[in-house]
């Protein structure tokens, strides 16, 4: 462990079991060695302190917390099974009226988005914002909450009430996502803050991708957005999202002719449609600049495998093949999101990056605030120790014991979360073995079979729009927006 | 788990081979079936003349014929229909003592009165029976008959009645019939069509009658089934992907008639909240077009708007009246409703979700029992398409206008109260897309005299054939009127 004074942007000294149970974000200070060797008693300790302690601190604070705690009969947690039925479905991060949205109500928004949340925001007048991006910019500028939306299957966005609290949490755990454990050859990680990023999709908004790349410049690089190069360097807009899956909703139900656009968003039909007049030129412009400035460059490379592919493809058509050093970091979120990848996609994206083989893929979810876990070597999935996991019966909503390897529907906590509850029970079908028995690799700690499934797949068609949809439909929604405008 | 076969019935032909297996809807009995593939030159009439012995048939015979299908379709004494409820019991959204009294009544359905409300209404039974003569204003005569065709039904399964109300319909009209069965119901039309069997293997209507299952989308099947040359009407109870499906095979010659899902609602004027006692009652009414059949039909209530205001004072009444609602659902005998028998774990997590929203909505009860939802403004829930297993969403209102305009295409039935409300309001409900205005708590009776879902669809299976006679010392030859 001698890189530790390498890594000295960690600041990171001995840390005791006491400071972990009263901050576990500071699991995300430990490598990933020293987080993985954590004996699972010890874990098992320190997870039922800390979540003791963060639910009587939240419990206070946040009302829809407070309202399930009495439903559930939960006063206080003094064993980890406790919180199993505390865990909120994505469900509940959108349970405002979705006209809330179609009138422009952003006051009641705020109100509703009030109960989700630590902070207190009765005191904040939002009846002024306009449209979905504004209200957000208008959290950001006024508030320590950073939301976090999702892509909208039926126009209606969940928030989830992040805050800047969490925020260097996020780089360093997207920073641990590239290193290795034990006598592993990445074990080790160094230089990762001289490293460019490259993002394949928007640079802005409020979706998971871009508020990670907002948290790592702030983190790495003091906030210098020159580190950053996406291939879209303009906004995935909220508002158009939500569009994008009214409209959608709208045409299945034969009803696309009595869409509502809220004024707000008509007014900025013309700024939207620049927009997309530029995105071909932007993407030029980015191929232009892998092809010069960062050809042969070791540098972090992050995508879902959707727009990794798409990537590809596009470097292809602009002649831009191997375009980095072969020891770049590669962070690629799993899951086809719902798409047809095309035969060799895997060498498409190795070939068009430089690297030797197909890189390991990661699992998490944007509600997590380490939001991917790296594949170990014998492809399993290892959470980090801030996350405690549930897994629950999809049919009956009974939790399954916390021992042995247990299949159902995934749940968690997520410690490292500071102004919300950070329970979260997931869509995913995970196989999950509770850390009795540790994984080959070495490391302790829970892990997750690689063979995971959304429950609304396995249950026959699933029209949400995923993190790799969502330019489709942002796209569509534009066409509509200028079409209907006239 | 029990395994069942289900037969492939060909005009009279009961193939019991057991080629295929198919899975049930959720999780519940496969089933086997002969591989209609390997019968694909049998299954379309051989030609249309075959349809000529139908058409030499009176009313009274159908009817006669009808009267006494229904009669053997006694529950306790058919064992083609014990079968069928024993399978629908494993793949249906309802109970087994719903399931059993609509088993215990399906016969009702072939008797003489319903037989003959159904075509006197529907058609006229002198256009069925033969050429209705008239005289033109213009010169010359012509008479008008209403033909059977060649019709393939696809049928919905969410109650076994559609199996049992098709047969009787496309009997009334002599249609060469190719019942394509659903998944949730593989046997309820076979039993019906057995039981005609043992009953008068020969007759016209048994050798017109072929109940198929194949899986829905099977090119094969389908490629060779669906062109002019077979069939003139297709019959298609279904959502939309199973219409937009079917709808490529539509060309020329072949005529789609769409029963797709609806769903129904309820709009309670302020009447009913003068008093608790009125309010207890109302509930009453209102829980029977909600929970009848386990809400598994189109026109239970779902969305149910209620004229208590949306001020303070309008919602604590909202609220009230929910829990009487709630009440009088669980109230219901269980051979009319039960807790769900399949629950929709999205809508459960949606109902869920709600409870946390804190001031758009509340909820009474909840889980598998069912729920009551009372909007505290006056829209419904983002989710209303998914309202089902009991669950009721109540919208209060002030304006008669927040109901009027939330009706559409998808509305089939609007139950309400009272009955001069109504009256009031049929002509704009209709105009905005209601199908059908019924008293509060008889959404589950129907009237058969001809229209659903805002069509003729009796009508529309018949082919329509004029005959002109002219004369040529009464009508000039190349006159222009």
């Amino acid at each position: 462990m001698q890189d530790h004074e390498t890594n000295a942007y960690l600041r990171r000294p001995a840390l005791s079991t006491e400071e972990l149970t009263a901050a576990p974000e500071k699991f995300l200070d430990l490598t990933i060695t020293e987080m993985h060797s954590i004996p699972n008693g010890t874990l098992q300790e320190l997870h039922t302190r800390a979540l003791s302690e963060h639910f009587t601190a939240m419990v206070e604070r946040v009302p829809v917390l407070a309202l399930l705690a009495e439903e559930q009969h939960v006063r206080e947690i003094s064993d980890i099974a406790q919180a199993g039925p505390l865990l909120l479905s994505h469900s509940v991060y959108k349970s405002y009226p979705l006209s809330v949205l179609e009138n422009g109500r952003f006051d009641r928004l705020t109100r509703w988005l009030d109960k989700l949340t630590a902070h207190d925001l009765s005191a904040l007048d939002a009846s002024a914002c306009g449209s979905i991006d504004e209200w957000i910019d208008f959290l950001d500028a006024n508030t320590d909450i950073r939301v976090k939306h999702s892509s909208g299957t039926t126009g209606k966005l969940s928030f989830v009430p992040r805050s800047i609290s969490e925020m260097d949490t996020v780089a360093k755990g997207f920073m641990r996502f590239f290193e290795g454990f034990g006598d592993e050859p990445d074990a080790h990680l160094t230089g990762f803050e001289s490293l460019p990023i490259i993002h394949a999709g928007y640079r802005h908004g409020a979706m998971g991708q871009a508020r990670l790349l907002d948290a790592v410049t702030r983190y790495f690089h003091g906030g210098d957005d020159s580190w950053v190069t996406t291939s879209n360097p303009g906004r995935l807009s909220a508002d158009v999202l939500s569009l994008g899956g009214r409209i959608k909703g709208a045409e299945q139900r034969g009803e696309l002719g009595k869409l509502k656009l809220a004024p707000g968003l008509l007014a900025r039909r013309d700024a939207f449609e620049k927009e997309q007049a530029q995105t071909e030129e932007r993407t030029r412009a980015f191929f232009h600049d892998v092809a010069t400035r960062l050809r042969g460059r070791r540098v972090v490379i992050s995508g879902t495998v959707p727009q990794l592919v798409d990537l590809a493809e596009e470097g292809g058509k602009h002649g831009v093949m191997g375009a980095f050093a072969p020891d770049s970091l590669v962070h690629i979120a799993g899951g086809s999101k719902g798409r047809v990848l095309p035969d060799g996609y895997r060498e498409q994206i190795v070939q068009f990056i430089g690297i030797d083989a197909y890189p390991r893929l990661g699992y998490g979810m944007t509600e997590m605030v380490n939001a991917t876990h790296r594949a170990c070597p014998l492809d399993h999935y290892h959470f980090r120790p801030n996350i405690v996991p549930f897994i629950i019966d999809p049919q009956t909503g009974e939790q399954r014991p916390r021992k042995g390897t247990q299949t159902g529907r995934f749940g968690f906590v997520d410690l490292a979360v500071k102004t919300h509850w950070g329970g979260f029970l997931t869509g995913d079908q995970v196989t999950l073995s509770f850390g009795d028995t540790p994984c080959g690799c070495g490391r302790t700690g829970a892990h997750v079979d690689p063979a995971i499934r959304r429950y609304s797949e396995t249950e026959g068609g699933d029209d949400k729009i995923t993190c790799a949809g969502a330019p489709d439909a942002h796209n569509r929604a534009l066409d509509f927006i200028t079409r209907v405008a006239e | 788990m029990a395994k069942f076969n289900v037969p492939l019935i060909l005009r009279g032909k009961v193939i019991e081979d057991a080629d295929i297996e198919f899975g049930g809807r959720r999780g519940g009995s496969s089933f086997t079936s002969a591989d209609v593939r390997e019968h694909l030159d049998e299954l379309p009439l051989s030609t249309p003349s075959a349809l000529r012995d139908l058409h030499q048939l009176k009313f009274d015979d159908i009817a006669d014929f009808l009267q006494e299908v229904g009669t053997r379709l006694s529950f306790r004494h058919n064992a083609y229909l014990q079968e069928a409820y024993e399978l629908s019991v494993t793949t249906s959204g309802l109970s087994p003592q719903i399931l059993k009294v609509i088993y215990e009544t399906l016969g009702q359905g072939f008797g003489r009165s319903v037989v003959h409300q159904t075509a006197d209404k529907s058609i006229g039974i002198p256009y069925l029976d033969g050429w209705v003569g008239m005289k033109l204003e213009t010169g010359g005569h012509a008479w008008t008959r209403a033909f059977g065709a060649r019709a393939v039904h696809i049928i919905a399964g969410n109650v076994p009645n559609v199996a049992a109300m098709s047969i009787m319909r496309n009997a009334v009209i002599r249609s060469d019939m190719i019942v394509k069965t659903p998944s949730n119901d593989p046997l309820t039309a076979a039993a019906v069509a057995r039981t005609m069997i043992d009953m008068a293997p020969d007759h016209p209507i048994t050798k017109h009658l072929s109940v198929v299952y194949w899986k829905g989308g099977d090119t094969r099947v389908e490629e060779a089934l669906y062109t002019p040359a077979h069939v003139d009407k297709i019959v298609a109870w279904g959502g939309l992907a199973s219409i937009t499906h079917i709808s490529k095979y539509i060309q020329p010659g072949i005529d789609l008639i769409t029963l797709d899902p609806k769903l129904s609602s309820t709009i309670i004027g302020k009447e009913a909240f003068a008093s608790d006692a009125t309010m207890r009652e109302v509930a009453g009414r209102a829980a029977v077009d909600i929970g009848h059949r386990n809400q598994e039909a189109c026109h239970n209530a779902r969305v149910v708007y209620i004229q208590t205001g949306t001020d303070k004072e309008g919602l604590t009444k909202a609220n009230r009246f929910a829990q009487y609602l709630y009440d009088s659902i669980q109230a219901l005998p269980p051979h009319i409703s039960g807790p769900a028998v399949a629950p929709d774990p999205a809508l459960a997590e949606e109902v869920d979700a709600l409870k946390m929203s804190i001031g758009y909505y509340e909820v009474v009860g909840g889980g598998p029992t069912g729920a009551v939802i009372v909007s505290q403004i006056d829209e419904p829930v983002d989710f209303a398409r998914l309202l089902g297993n009991r669950v009721a969403n109540l919208v209060p209102f002030d304006s008669l206008e927040t109901p009027i305009r939330s009706t559409n295409a998808y509305t089939q039935t609007i139950g309400i109260y009272p009955d001069s409300l109504r009256m009031e309001l049929r002509d704009r409900l209709a105009l905005h897309g209601a199908q059908r205005l019924v008293s509060l708590g008889y959404a589950g009776r129907f009237a058969n005299i001809g229209p659903h879902d805002g069509i003729e669809p009796l009508r529309r299976m018949c082919k329509w054939i004029v005959d002109e006679e002219y004369r040529p010392e009464s009508v000039a030859l190349a006159s222009m009127t």
